[in-house]
């Protein structure tokens, strides 16, 4: 008996033993791969959620709701005091060109100042809503700015982007997705 | 006491009120650095709820520092967030889900069981208990190998009384050529 056991039971052992270096070696991969990992990108809680219900005015002083957002467009948080803000902003323009429905948040942020960027800078937004003391950015899970939302007809969140919008982050991030919302519009 | 000694007893204590001094203002600086802020607690418990809410919440702009810790803008719109709810009669676990649903999971250094979480926290047990149940296996494969079967045994005496025939034979050819 114990002949007839040890045979197989052997081989199964040799077997199992290659396992170890194996998953020792897939366990650095899964490390390594880690460390390309950006720690201030954060998961997204909102994603596949509607806006959340607000009332703000807009630097012109209209009163908005959520409802006055109508996708497909983004929603792009900024500030005078963010300087990525700034850099991305003549992309942002450049988007508008090309017919890229945007609205604008300006968060925690001097009203006057806001203003002022905008006509130095140029408008891409449809309007701006003013989120003075960030109650709308938390609702937002926003934690800085610049962030950028792609929202759907349906009033949902589609896609969050911390960070400078640029022509990588919209053609490879933002692009694949609103092109097949436009699809559907149209 | 000659006057040299009590020269260097005074130095010892200047030294000593030196440190006494340092010490005295780095605590201060030190306590400079806590967060101060003023809330008005309507009672003990929620003030005690608001100490635990602001110590587990992470400030989400701040790589590895809670509520309490950080002077982030964001963090102390936060922390009145938790407060003006606490205020509402909210407790602690609508504030937290409050957070979550906004933030997610990330804001919470308490993250709740999910299917990644128990990869995450089981896959250690799961190694050790595999690696106890590997070593338990080999060391009952390799007790079993010490005690053979009756047959096993009389073949290993005959095979050795065969080498020992075989030797001896060997030795005497040995002996036989040297001769």
């Amino acid at each position: 008996m114990s002949k007839q056991n040890s045979l197989p039971n052997k081989k199964g052992r040799s077997k199992v033993i290659w396992l170890v270096p194996l998953s020792f070696v897939a366990l650095l991969a899964i490390l390594y791969q880690g460390l390309s990992n950006d720690p201030r990108e954060l998961p997204s809680a909102l994603v596949g959620k509607p806006l959340p219900e607000f009332a703000l005015k807009t630097l012109a002083g209209q009163e908005m709701s959520q409802q006055n957002i109508v996708g497909p467009a983004l929603l792009n948080v900024w500030a005078t005091w963010c300087p990525t803000c700034r850099e991305e902003h003549e992309y942002l323009n450049t988007l508008k060109a090309e017919g890229v429905v945007i609205y604008g948040l300006n968060y925690k942020d001097d009203l006057t100042a806001a203003k002022q960027w905008l006509v130095d800078l140029g408008t891409p937004y449809q309007f701006t809503l003013a989120d003075a003391d960030g109650q709308v950015g938390i609702d937002l899970g926003v934690y800085g700015a610049p962030e950028t939302f792609l929202i759907n007809a349906r009033g949902e969140i589609l896609l969050r982007h911390a960070g400078e919008m640029n022509e990588t982050v919209w053609s490879e991030k933002f692009e694949p997705i609103y092109k097949q919302l436009d699809e559907v519009e149209t | 006491m000659s006057s040299q000694q009590h020269h260097r007893h005074q130095g010892y204590l200047t030294k000593f009120i030196c440190m006494l001094v340092f010490l005295a203002f780095s605590s201060i600086l030190t306590l400079s650095h806590a967060v101060v802020e003023m809330h008005e607690f309507t009672d003990l418990e929620m003030e005690s709820d608001y100490r635990a809410l602001i110590a587990e919440l992470r400030c989400p702009k701040c790589q590895n520092q809670n509520l309490s810790d950080s002077d982030a803008p964001l963090a102390k719109d936060l922390r009145k967030k938790v407060f003006d709810q606490l205020s509402d009669g909210k407790n602690r676990s609508e504030i937290k889900q409050y957070m979550i649903d906004r933030y997610g999971d990330f804001i919470t250094y308490r993250p709740p069981l999910t299917a990644k979480t128990i990869v995450l926290w089981g896959l250690p047990w799961l190694i050790v208990i595999l690696a106890i149940f590997i070593i338990w296996r080999r060391t009952r494969a390799m007790d079993m190998k010490t005690t053979l079967s009756v047959d096993e045994q009389a073949a290993l005496t005959a095979v050795l009384a065969q080498n020992d025939a075989n030797n001896s034979n060997a030795r005497m050819a040995d002996n036989k050529d040297e001769q």
